[in-house]
């Protein structure tokens, strides 16, 4: 009986060492953050992370930072098919970001998001990044 | 009354030996050729012909495996090379799945290779008028590649129709997939 009871104590303790090896490193408060050029979206990513109040500090300088933000966003601009048959002038956005550990080279955070007829166009993935991002840092 | 019911019963009982012969000799058709074979040679007495049944069933055995049966190995260190953009996704899409591998920047960390290309096809006017959809459609492929060795470990392809969040379905195909070769063992 005893030993059964170990045994099953045994198999529930496995899933909490089996952790890998991303999950494992989070991004620390008041790291310093290198935002990568994105062709415009770093921008609007500056902008969110500063409305959201993430616990980093952003730097220009790559060479200062501890972790570099690459990513990549595209937009769909609302056609005139869209604009006549759906009577939508929104755009579809979908953007996509990695953080990555400069100094152990590791990426550490991904994140993609979609968002059709975006209401607030790059603005509104930049802010679901840097909620999400909050969420990672936070969570710690 | 009583010839009625032996009547049915004989005409039940034959029904039931007509069918049980049709499945034997169905079993019979739809077992592999390997099977019968080695069936045949288990009656057969002489070693030659089992020897023969044996090495036919290996050479079955071995086309049947993958090209490449080594698994990758859990905690990896796995390089996402540029496609375009796509990358991100694809990143997104393993952390997002838990994939137990490491995902370094660096190529000459990596013990593996995630190599790829992806296409999008928007939706046209035609589509949003009789479909009522502006969902694209996405398709990517990727294979993943052991850098010392250079031989492609995993592969996979994903075409989605009416994709609802565009390449971050297609990445997240991806990761989902990928999770399943990771050898957890």
């Amino acid at each position: 009986m005893k030993l059964s009871i170990f045994v099953l104590m045994a198999v529930l303790a496995i899933p909490v060492f089996a952790k890998d090896d991303n999950a494992a490193r989070k991004i620390p408060a008041h790291s310093k953050v290198f935002i990568a050029p994105m062709d415009g979206f770093e921008q609007d990513l500056k902008t969110a992370i500063e409305k959201k109040k993430l616990p980093v500090e952003i730097v220009s300088d790559r060479d200062k930072a501890d972790f570099e933000i690459t990513g990549t966003s595209e937009t769909d601009k609302a056609g005139k098919a869209k604009k006549i048959i759906r009577f939508d002038w929104h755009s579809n956005e979908q953007a996509s970001i990695t953080v990555t550990d400069i100094k152990a080279g590791t990426v550490v955070y991904a994140y993609s998001v979609n968002k059709q007829s975006s209401a607030h166009g790059k603005r509104s993935t930049a802010e679901a990044c840097a909620k999400h991002l909050k969420d990672q840092i936070e969570s710690k | 009354m009583s010839k009625d019911r032996a009547l049915l019963a004989t005409f039940v009982f034959m029904l039931g030996s007509l069918a049980g012969v049709c499945q034997s000799t169905n079993g019979a058709q739809d077992k592999p050729p390997a099977e019968s074979d080695s069936a045949k040679s288990s009656d057969a007495a002489k070693p030659t012909q089992s020897e023969t049944t044996k090495s036919s069933a290996e050479t079955q055995k071995k086309a049947s495996q993958p090209v490449s049966s080594a698994k990758i190995p859990s905690g990896s260190k796995v390089y996402v090379a540029p496609m375009g953009g796509f990358e991100n996704y694809v990143i997104a899409g393993i952390l997002n799945k838990k994939v137990p591998i490491s995902i370094v920047a660096d190529r000459e960390k990596a013990e593996y290779e995630i190599r790829g290309s992806a296409e999008t096809e928007k939706a046209g006017w035609a589509k949003m008028l009789f479909l009522k959809s502006q969902n694209s459609n996405e398709q990517a492929s990727i294979n993943v590649q052991e850098i010392k060795t250079g031989t492609i470990v995993f592969a996979y392809s994903v075409n989605k129709i009416n994709s609802v969040h565009g390449k971050q379905s297609a990445g997240e195909a991806i990761g989902k997939h990928l999770n399943e070769a990771i050898g957890k063992d």
